[in-house]
């Protein structure tokens, strides 16, 4: 708690002094207490609820949908010499690309609607699992399948009960690193792709009519959603996969 | 019985190839206890691997009398042979698991082993939640749980205090003395091996092969006074002038 207290102040503190020593104008930047009080009314208001909503449907879509297709795609990778062969280049060449600057692409496979903003999620998510799926099997201790081998386990078996669960902790820091990436990727399409509700949009719109204190509520929203999800995801990690790194 | 014929094993470095083992003659009867002593590099892990089907040997064969017995080993690395996920018992019992064995004349068997070996040992916790001494035993307990025909152990009292080591070790004799197990195990203590084993296999490195075959006619059932016998002390001198051997040669080989 006093180290969530000491980020907080670091941060409102830093805040503070670029916008009272006037370092940066109050028009680019105006104090944390406006931009908070703004966030507040916006939120008791419920002006930013279908906002939220919309974001939240196509973030947890996009990451779980990224989190399906990556896993299984980057378990099999790490399992096998022979797709991960056929795949490491294909996979490389492709997460190098980042995937906000191919938004002309996803437009033009997934139109304009929901489905193009989705679809960029999971695809951001889904590069991250595969790369970490396949650690998590590659790195995984040699003695334990050994063990396995020895003791007469099928191979199917040898799957399930030791090579799934000893990748789960490098899948696990996989979504981790997605839930940021995620989220960013969801409000950066909102922003360019056109939607009528996101938090992305009412960032972008907040821009457009120069009403910067609601441009910087709707930032320290998205931020304080990211923290959460990771707060969230970090109990997850204690209580379900507990044994990573013991 | 187990046949070893004319066993090689060779491995690439980046520094070129290292042989682990070369032309390896062994056999190990039918409920006999054989212990192989040697200096680290020597290749005793790699037999082991050879013997267990891990490694595929460049050369030889390994021989069953009959179809592929039943195998429980004790890993050397054994704290990353456990399963971190499960509990003490549940890693304890998941080979019956894998070979169909009932799981209610399994937990029969746990419960008997740890009367046999005297231990209490906390089955509810992970094995980060243990010492690497409990650790150990649960790995044992885990290779003996499954009635194995042949057990196979690398370094199994490694990480036990002294009394511990001694109390297993016979332990373990006892219950060789009742299921007739045939056991082959690496051990760095001469006297540990003198105590259980029927044969001793020293052996030299670079390449790894066997330099000495010592059998071991003490009788049985042998106890802590054993040690102190003077066929047992006269067997001990002997595995460490074999020892001691393959020391020189090493320390001739590295002066030439």
């Amino acid at each position: 708690m006093r180290r969530i207290a000491i980020g907080v102040f670091l941060i409102l503190g830093v805040w503070s002094v670029a916008h009272y020593s006037g370092i940066a104008s109050s028009q680019m930047l105006p104090s944390p207490v406006e931009a908070i009080r703004r966030l507040g009314i916006l939120l008791l208001s419920g002006k930013l609820n279908p906002d939220f909503l919309a974001s939240g449907k196509r973030w947890a879509a996009g990451f779980f949908l990224g989190v399906l297709i990556g896993a299984p795609v980057g378990l099999a990778m790490g399992h096998s010499r022979w797709i991960s062969t056929a795949l490491d280049f294909p996979v490389d060449f492709l997460r190098s690309l980042p995937v906000t600057a191919l938004f002309p692409v996803f437009l033009l496979a997934f139109g304009i609607q929901d489905a193009s903003k989705i679809a960029m999620v999971a695809s951001a998510v889904a590069f991250v699992m595969i790369v970490t799926a396949s650690y998590g099997v590659r790195q995984a201790p040699r003695t334990r399948q050994q063990m396995a081998h020895v003791f007469g386990a099928s191979s199917w078996r040898k799957f399930v009960d030791v090579v799934l669960p000893d990748a789960v902790g490098q899948m696990v820091s996989g979504m981790r690193v997605s839930l940021g990436t995620s989220l960013v990727v969801v409000v950066v399409a909102e922003m360019f792709i056109g939607s009528r509700f996101g938090l992305g949009t009412r960032l972008y719109d907040a821009y457009s009519i120069n009403a910067v204190p609601d441009m910087y509520a709707v930032l320290v929203l998205i931020g304080v959603i990211g923290y959460l999800l990771n707060v969230a995801f970090l109990f997850f990690e204690r209580h379900f996969v507990f044994w990573v790194g013991k | 019985m187990i046949t070893l014929r004319n066993l090689s094993k060779s491995y690439t470095t980046p520094e070129g190839g290292v042989c682990a083992v070369k032309g390896i003659d062994l056999t190990m009867r039918h409920g006999s206890i054989t212990a192989i002593f040697g200096a680290n590099g020597s290749g005793k892990s790699t037999l082991l691997g050879l013997l267990t089907g891990l490694l595929q040997p460049d050369a030889g064969t390994v021989e069953f009398a009959q179809e592929r017995p039943r195998m429980g080993v004790v890993f050397q690395d054994f704290r990353n042979s456990l399963l971190p996920w499960l509990t003490l018992r549940s890693n304890i019992l998941r080979p019956c698991v894998w070979q169909n064995q009932p799981l209610g004349a399994a937990e029969e068997r746990l419960r008997k082993l740890l009367t046999v070996f005297t231990i209490d040992l906390p089955l509810d916790r992970h094995p980060h939640q243990v010492s690497g001494g409990q650790a150990q035993i649960a790995c044992l307990l885990r290779a003996l749980v499954i009635r194995p025909q042949v057990l196979v152990l690398d370094e199994p009292t490694s990480a036990l205090d002294f009394t511990l080591q001694w109390q297993t070790v016979l332990q373990l004799q006892r219950l060789w003395t009742e299921e007739e197990i045939t056991i082959v195990m690496v051990s760095h203590d001469p006297e540990q091996a003198l105590l259980v084993a029927d044969r001793i296999v020293v052996m030299g490195a670079n390449p790894g092969r066997v330099v000495d075959l010592i059998e071991v006619p003490l009788p049985r059932p042998r106890s802590f006074a054993t040690t102190s016998t003077s066929a047992f002390l006269e067997l001990r001198d002997h595995v460490l002038s074999a020892f001691d051997g393959t020391q020189s040669q090493k320390a001739n080989a590295a002066i030439g």
